[in-house]
């Protein structure tokens, strides 16, 4: 079965990107938001943006795990934590993901927008097409 | 402001439709002098922006709408190229 997956142009190229919706029970967020599928990235993480939007409260926020951890990405530096356990949804496939990144501080930049990693691709048991030469991409899986 | 699970299928088309035409309208926004600035998007308007992403949010609220069902992006100025 194949996923389409939009082609757009964004921030001085074409990513292939997806709307998705993201649901944790613990911390409890909720919402929807547009991620870049990045086959550069190991992990996935949340945009700092998307977490402002969703509103998340300071008390959810504090069911992170682990330390903070410094990343940079796309020009901003943050600070992240770790989401044990979310759903993605995507058409009407629920992918379970384990160790999202969710950005607790924003120390310098634009915050960057939501990236699915390889560890998506994984747990979804996804094979990822991209060819933006016709601007078509989808994620495929059995 | 939570959603009914029957309704959240519209609220992602809507959501899907109006991230389409941000990116097909960047151009446009960029000459509305939004560069630098953050925007929402409902129902292919831009309905709030600031350089601040927070007052955004809250613009977006003081209008009823729940921003976690709205698009919110920043306009990058042209030529900006962001390595991932």
């Amino acid at each position: 079965m194949r996923i389409p997956v939009r082609v757009e142009f964004f921030a001085g190229g074409l990513r292939p990107i997806v709307t998705l919706c993201i649901k944790s029970e613990s911390p409890k967020i909720f919402g929807v938001v547009n991620a870049i599928i990045d086959t550069g990235s190991p992990t996935t993480i949340l945009g700092a943006g998307d977490v402002q939007r969703m509103r998340i409260s300071q008390v959810q926020m504090g069911k992170l795990i682990g330390a903070e951890k410094e990343v940079n990405l796309g020009g901003a530096q943050i600070k992240t934590r770790v989401l044990p356990e979310a759903e993605l949804k995507i058409n009407e496939k629920k992918i379970k993901i384990s160790s999202v990144q969710v950005p607790v501080k924003l120390i310098k930049g634009t915050p960057p927008p939501t990236v699915l990693g390889i560890d998506f691709l994984l747990e979804g048991k996804f094979k990822f097409f991209f060819y933006p030469l016709k601007k078509e991409a989808y994620l495929e899986f059995d | 402001m939570n959603l009914q699970n029957s309704q959240l299928p519209k609220e992602i088309s809507e959501f899907e439709e109006d991230s389409k035409w941000f990116y097909e309208n960047a151009d446009l926004l960029r000459k509305n002098k939004l560069v630098g600035k953050f925007v929402a998007i409902k129902n292919k308007e831009v309905i709030a922006s600031d350089t601040e992403l927070n007052k955004v949010v809250e613009e977006v609220e003081s209008k009823g709408k729940n921003p976690s069902y709205i698009v919110i992006e920043y306009v990058y100025p042209d030529g900006t190229v962001i390595l991932f």
